[in-house]
């Protein structure tokens, strides 16, 4: 049964309607679905149409959840217009929940990166708990718009100008951050990292890639590792710190001399639940290796579950599952992979300009610093001293 | 209920009144909340009234009912709508004047149809893309009701309108 082919189409009919209808005899309703499909930049010219266009396009942006403020957002989206810009931060500083900004100092035709964050900086996003922030060291103080974040990712260059100075103390001023419970950090120095980090006490995970450590900092976190329960960064770095309450690890694994660090740090996270591995495929002589020191090291009674995430995974090789006493390995989960990714990625990335950068400490330098941090350790808790043969096996281990 | 669907009789503002499917005028949230809570389903000869939609849009409605009658729902997706992709068939169904355009989308959202609401506020967004707001306003016959004071406050405004 077709009924609707009876009623074939009357043009007639149709022209014959005895009111014609224009746009603004739409309700409110069928206006915002319109306005919702156009751009920001539509958006912000059908403002000026008439009063209640206006309106109703700052109702729509009041339902902004997610704002990206970028180079798009001050050329195309407002044509340089920071009038328009600030009318619109206005309207949606309040209520956007999650801000990413990648602003990149990049050539002369784009717009002051300075004017941006100039302008930022009159706002109150009260709502945010998720920055992603790029920006050069002068920029930092810009936080202090972002009042309840609980998950920061920062990730501070340093331009020429501005090599050697030093970043007022936003990260831990006052009540500034305070509810922090993830920080993302990566840049060109730990300069942006400066001492009191340890008042954040929500803090609950750190992923952290810098070039050089130069203050205080490693130590401030090791003094408040007991409510650090995720932690990622390289591992070449990672050994600056004493993280042995730390539940969760994330690490990447590319080259062969990466695994015997690996193993060498692996028995300072004591109480390792879950060990996120990024990197090329594994041996089984790694594995037995890895099995050895975790037989020697591990306080816990469960094995350790080791998620192994394969560079250029999109391929997709199940790595088999292997099962013993101490060790549970497996694919990650669905869902996790690309978590993973895009913080190895920021991980990574940062890793191939270090290498450049940086004079490759020597085995003599590794053992001063580890010495130091055992001894710093030992202070730190006497009760701790039965772990010292284990730190000497390590040492002895090749690497 | 029987494997042949039953028919209802919709009601158009104008009183003419249309013998339907039922699966067909479940394309309609409204008719199908009404059905469903009302109990009107097994009553072969219940009428519907649509006191805001008229014969001619309700038969071009009908039209679109018909060819749409055995898609999925679409989804609550606010995340793809500024990339929704419009279908031949329904780019050629809404390719009908203003005036008609608009009755669709007020009985679009009136009978609570998402899909045809989608396309017929995406085809409008389309006239919309790109235009200054003086082109906007010619294009649409819209007023330009702004007071001197609020032209002041929307800043470029006089530019707007004498860039093109």
């Amino acid at each position: 049964m077709q009924p609707s082919k009876r009623y074939k189409l009357d043009d007639d009919t149709l022209k014959n309607q005895s009111y014609v209808k224009n746009l603004i005899d739409l309700n409110d309703d069928c206006l915002l679905e319109i306005f919702e499909y156009l751009k920001v930049a539509d958006q912000n010219r059908v403002r000026r149409i008439c009063p209640r266009f206006n309106a109703i396009i700052q109702q729509l942006w009041r339902k902004t959840k997610i704002l990206h403020i970028n180079h798009e957002l001050v050329t195309t989206f407002f044509q340089y217009s920071w009038t328009d810009i600030e009318d619109y931060l206005e309207i949606v500083s309040g209520i956007v929940v999650n801000v990413t900004s990648y602003y990149v100092e990049r050539s002369a035709f784009l717009p002051d990166v300075n004017l941006l964050y100039n302008v930022l900086q009159r706002f109150n996003f009260s709502n945010a708990e998720e920055l992603s922030l790029s920006c050069f060291v002068e920029h930092v103080p810009l936080l202090r718009s972002f009042p309840n974040l609980k998950k920061l990712t920062l990730e501070v260059n340093i331009n020429e100008k501005n090599r050697d100075s030093s970043v007022p103390f936003v990260l831990t001023n006052q009540n500034a951050l305070r509810k922090l419970e993830s920080l993302n950090i990566s840049g060109y120095t730990s300069k942006i990292l400066p001492n009191g980090i340890c008042k954040l006490q929500n803090l609950r995970e750190i992923f952290i890639a810098l070039e050089d450590y130069c203050n205080g900092w490693p130590k401030e976190l090791s003094e408040m590792s007991n409510h650090i329960h995720t932690f990622a960064g390289r591992l070449g770095t990672m050994d600056l710190f004493t993280m042995p309450d730390v539940k969760v690890l994330k690490v990447p694994l590319l080259q062969k001399s990466w695994e015997s660090e690996l193993l060498w740090q692996i028995g300072n996270y004591k109480k390792l639940e879950i060990l996120y591995i990024y990197g090329r495929p594994y041996s089984d002589e790694f594995i037995s290796k890895f099995e050895n020191v975790l037989a020697k090291t591990r306080a816990l009674k469960e094995p350790l579950r080791v998620k192994f995430i394969q560079k250029g995974h999109r391929f997709y090789y199940v790595y088999p599952t292997i099962k013993s006493k101490f060790i549970n390995l497996s694919g990650p989960d669905i869902g996790e992979d690309n978590e993973i990714l895009s913080l190895m990625y920021r991980i990574l990335l940062d890793d191939f300009t270090l290498s450049t950068t940086m004079p490759k400490m020597s085995v003599e330098e590794k053992v001063a610093k580890i010495c130091s941090r055992i001894a710093f350790n030992n202070n730190r808790n006497t009760n701790r001293s039965s772990n010292d043969d284990d730190e000497k096996h390590l040492r002895t281990m090749d690497f | 209920m029987c494997d042949e669907m039953p028919n209802i009789k919709l009601e158009s503002s104008d009183g003419e009144i249309f013998d339907v499917d039922v699966k067909i005028a479940k394309c309609s949230g409204t008719i199908r909340t009404m059905l469903e809570d009302c109990g009107m389903e097994d009553n072969v000869n219940a009428i519907v009234p649509l006191l805001n939609v008229n014969s001619a849009i309700l038969r071009k409605i009908l039209v679109w009912a018909d060819h749409h009658k055995d898609d999925p729902l679409p989804a609550e997706d606010d995340e793809n709508k500024r990339t929704y992709h419009i279908s031949l068939w329904d780019a050629d169904f809404v390719k009908v004047d203003q005036s008609t355009l608009f009755d669709l989308i007020l009985a679009a959202n009136y009978l609570d149809i998402k899909s045809l609401l989608h396309v017929t506020c995406k085809t409008v967004a389309n006239m919309m893309e790109g235009k200054t707001p003086e082109m906007i306003r010619k294009f649409f016959n819209i007023p330009n009701d702004f007071t001197p004071a609020e032209k002041e406050q929307l800043g470029a405004e006089n530019e707007w309108s004498e860039e093109e």
